[in-house]
């Protein structure tokens, strides 16, 4: 069974630098209790998208567990457009609707699935009976786990707190179950 | 400590080398392995250390300016 702690970046004020976004004062705040939250999680290996939000929201627990973070940009947050979509949820909302649609120079639900899924399976590989972190964003987080269950959509997206934890068991490759961290 | 692997490049707090992140383990502490192409050799980058011993021949052209530590203190973090 292998467990990975999906780790949504804490609060970050909206800035059009995907790359160098980092966190907000609050986001720090939330992202120092989360060493707490993991002191007595036996945790493995820690990964994280290339987005500094997303790399400094569990950088707190990677020096207490004293663990490398290691990089992925498949991990990154799905590209919505190349410009600023001025009416986002309309936008979120038609990418669900059509899964293969997407905004110029963005990527369509599958075409974001596809670029994450291969990484997520390369860790359940190497990561096999044991507990690893991974650093992310609400967007991809949703649609890597609809490619496992359906039931992770638009409505589950919403649901996602900044930051927020999920834990997800797998078995053989599998996603046998999640659970919210509340703490 | 931060690791990325950029197309041939492996960055670790900002220290850039050609090289890979293997999907092997050091023994010790369980990190990735990391290898370093200018030396021909992996290392943990936990531990900062080797995992292999510098062969004896004098004439090798990676073991001999191979530096005690993979990552250089100032990188350390």
């Amino acid at each position: 069974m292998n467990t990975i702690y999906f780790v949504r970046h804490a609060h970050s004020h909206y800035t059009p630098d995907e790359y160098g976004r980092p966190l907000s004062e609050e986001g720090i705040a939330e992202a120092l209790k989360l060493t707490k939250v993991f002191n007595a999680i036996e945790i493995h290996a820690m990964y994280a998208s290339n987005y500094q939000r997303a790399i400094e929201t569990i950088q707190p627990i990677a020096n207490d567990k004293n663990l490398p973070i290691i990089h992925e940009e498949t991990l990154n947050e799905r590209i919505l457009a190349k410009e600023i979509i001025p009416d986002f949820l309309s936008a979120i909302q038609k990418v669900w609707a059509e899964p293969t649609f997407s905004f110029l120079g963005g990527e369509s639900n599958i075409a974001a699935q596809n670029r994450v899924i291969p990484t997520i399976e390369k860790l359940l590989t190497l990561h096999k009976d044991e507990n690893i972190i991974i650093g992310t964003h609400g967007n991809i987080l949703t649609l890597l786990l609809n490619h496992f269950d359906k039931q992770y959509n638009i409505v589950f997206w919403h649901s996602l707190q900044m930051p927020d934890i999920i834990i997800a068991k797998f078995e053989n490759n599998q996603l046998i179950s999640t659970e919210r961290l509340t703490y | 400590m931060n690791i990325r692997q950029e197309d041939d490049y492996i960055i670790i707090n900002g220290f850039k080398f050609e090289g890979e992140i293997s999907n092997e383990r050091c023994k010790h502490c369980n990190s990735q392995k990391i290898r370093n192409d200018q030396y021909d050799a992996y290392f943990c980058p936990s531990c900062n250390t080797w995992l292999e011993e510098k062969c004896s021949d004098p004439y090798c052209h990676y073991c001999p300016q191979r530096p005690d530590k993979p990552i250089p203190e100032q990188y350390v973090k």
